[in-house]
């Protein structure tokens, strides 16, 4: 073996070495308890990955032509394979924080079945963590362009998709909080009904463009020698390429934020748009804006666009109607402030009525309306609901006035009445909780969230006990050989 | 509220990188002599498809519409001016794009091209790789992954150095 030789073997054993203790690592992380099956599935995919590695990394010096390469273009082939050895220790942080003990399991069984009604072979885990921030990703995607790049099958027990929600670790109790989930929902959701396809194209004005394209050529010479502009040596090429890719990559970004925002809007109803106010007016500027994100206030706006189109103004309590007169002209405000030439292009581009009239037709397209909430539904749960929450009785189920049957309430029905509730100031719930008057408001708040919370459990111990309860019926009427259809969640 | 972009940046150099990977293998069979497959007629058909996106991208501030399309152009662009040598400039650049586009062209319909300019689109597609192998990097590290097109001076600016 020639020193070539033996340069990339030992690239390769040190690599399968990594792959190693990365499944030894694995290993370990098999015997905790998860929330869902989803965590071990994903887990037990990364594994097979790793041998799959393992296994190319093995066959790579030995494919045909190799001689063929170059020292340089050999290493970087190398390297290139042994690349998805980092990405397969990423996914599987993503999973950790994930068992039993870090995510208020409340939460889960609602959110997967709200999940299952709109991705019915998907499945779902959720992490707590350290970042005060809430995300869905789904992780299949990746873990299949892991096995394509290794040339090996995809494993028949990966589901479609596997979505991670995450949720800060230290508010895992904001029940309240957590529609901003209905955000992260709607980017799947984005991809799977090609909102992209059908709001684009979006022309921008080239003299528009040309004028950001001078000025940003000027603050970033300004930037880099002050008052010698004039003389700076330009790079045009890596300046024509930055605007290109920042254009392209901002406006994209900043119209699939826009839907994800209207997707929850439609799935949870007006509680993701109190949610997203309470919780990005708690840390972000309203008129800050980035490559992928637009200004909030813009984000704002879009939402009571369709609110407007959707809810009249008479559906809502006093409290709540003034909250949603205050955002309403808080949003109508010019954006004054948007920092930075490119992020005006794209505002201007973005606010132009036709892109936002095909954005909410293309939103409210996609959903059929049993997977939409309502005006109907907001009234009539802000009703019924909000009196159990004023009784401090959750408000898992309602009685319907008509048949005087009990039935299941839904996690957006409680979400909403609890909304209601909290902007009226929670003056009724306060009455009920022993000390209340006393209580400090924060205080306040985290126990009427973890009611809501608690009320959630229950709302899901109704939904299967009342599917057990029709699946023993039919049984009973379909005869004595008839199985079992339900099966422990 | 933030979206995770690293994973889907990964995805978009992983499948980047792995187009050069089979084009320089490719490339370096014709080199040789050796009588080019289907698999290679394939490859040399993604990085034609490549090339002419990224002439595209670079025409696109004359008739800016953004769509799925632009995206893909603007992306193949960027990969190409930093595949580029370090000294091309502006007014060169869809020449030598135009030149590799036309070596391999014809050895994509003929089975063989000249020597010099096979050699180029070898060194240029190595770069495409190892510029993949730098984005894999760095959107695992979370190091400037949201604007991998920056020109050096927005980055240093950027990170206060």
């Amino acid at each position: 073996m020639g020193t070539r030789e033996q340069l990339w073997d030992l690239k390769i054993r040190c690599a399968q070495e990594r792959c190693q203790a990365l499944a030894a690592g694995i290993a370990g992380l098999q015997s905790r308890i998860q929330t869902t099956p989803a965590a071990g599935t994903v887990i037990r995919a990364i594994n097979d990955a790793v041998q799959a590695l393992q296994q190319y990394l093995g066959d790579l010096l030995h494919s045909p032509d190799l001689d063929l390469l170059t020292e340089t273009e050999l290493e970087a082939k190398i390297h290139f394979a042994a690349r998805n050895l980092p990405v397969l220790y990423r996914l599987l942080g993503l999973v950790e924080h994930s068992d039993v003990s870090a995510v208020p399991a409340e939460l889960i069984v609602p959110l997967r079945r709200e999940l299952q009604n709109l991705f019915p072979d998907a499945e779902l885990l959720v992490v707590a963590s350290p970042t005060l921030n809430y995300s869905v990703l789904e992780l299949s995607q990746y873990l299949r362009r892991i096995f394509e790049n290794l040339n090996h099958a995809i494993p028949k027990y990966l589901p479609e998709s596997v979505f991670r929600a995450s949720i800060p670790s230290v508010e895992y109790d904001q029940g309240l909080l957590h529609c901003i989930l209905a955000h992260e929902i709607g980017h799947p959701l984005y991809d799977l009904h090609h909102i992209e396809d059908k709001v684009m194209p979006i022309s921008i004005e080239a003299t528009h463009l040309q004028e950001a394209y001078h000025q940003a050529q000027r603050e970033f010479a300004e930037q880099i020698a002050p008052g010698a502009q004039k003389q700076f040596p330009f790079d045009e090429l890596r300046f024509k390429r930055y605007v290109t890719w920042t254009v392209n990559e901002m406006l994209p970004n900043w119209v699939q934020e826009l839907a994800a925002d209207l997707f929850g809007f439609m799935l949870f109803g007006p509680a993701y748009l109190f949610a997203f106010i309470h919780f990005s007016q708690s840390f972000a500027l309203l008129d800050s804006a980035s490559t992928s994100h637009p200004p909030d206030r813009e984000r704002i706006r879009a939402m009571f666009r369709m609110l407007d189109r959707m809810y009249s103004a008479d559906v809502f309590s006093q409290a709540t109607r003034e909250f949603l007169d205050l955002w309403r002209q808080i949003a109508s405000r010019e954006n004054a402030d948007v920092q930075g030439v490119y992020e005006g292009v794209a505002l201007k581009a973005i606010r132009d009525a036709r892109v936002s009239d095909r954005l909410i037709d293309a939103v409210m397209a996609a959903m059929r309306p049993e997977q939409c909430y309502n005006a109907q539904r907001y009234r009539d749960d802000c009703g019924a609901l909000g009196e159990l929450i004023d009784a401090q009785i959750p408000p898992a189920e309602v009685m319907d006035p008509a048949t005087g049957q009990t039935r299941a309430a839904t996690i957006t029905g409680i979400l909403n009445a609890g909304w209601d509730r909290f902007l009226s100031g929670l003056l009724r719930f306060k009455e009920q909780v022993r000390d209340g008057s006393g209580m400090a408001p924060f205080d306040l708040t985290l126990r009427f969230n973890r009611f809501l919370l608690k009320s959630m459990e229950l709302n899901d111990a109704v939904i299967a006990w009342g599917k057990a309860k029709d699946d023993i019926i039919n049984r009973q009427s379909a005869g004595p050989d008839a199985e079992c259809s339900y099966s422990p969640r | 509220m933030h979206a995770l972009p690293s994973l889907h940046e990964v995805s978009g150099a992983f499948r980047e990188g792995g187009l050069a990977d089979r084009v320089i293998l490719t490339l370096a069979r014709a080199e040789a002599g050796r009588e080019l497959q289907n698999e290679d007629r394939d490859a040399l058909q993604h990085a034609v498809d490549f090339l002419s996106q990224a002439k595209r991208g670079y025409n696109w501030l004359s008739d800016p519409q953004v769509s799925r399309d632009s995206r893909a152009w603007a992306r193949s662009f960027g990969t190409a001016a930093r595949s580029l040598d370090r000294r091309t400039r502006d007014a060169e650049f869809l020449g030598d794009i135009e030149q590799m586009l036309q070596v391999v062209t014809q050895l994509r319909t003929t089975g063989i091209a000249e020597s010099e300019p096979l050699k180029c689109a070898r060194v240029f597609f190595n770069r495409v790789l190892r510029s993949a192998i730098d984005h894999i990097d760095a959107a695992i590290s979370a190091r400037d992954i949201n604007d991998p097109g920056a020109p050096e001076w927005v980055l240093a600016n950027s990170f206060g150095t």
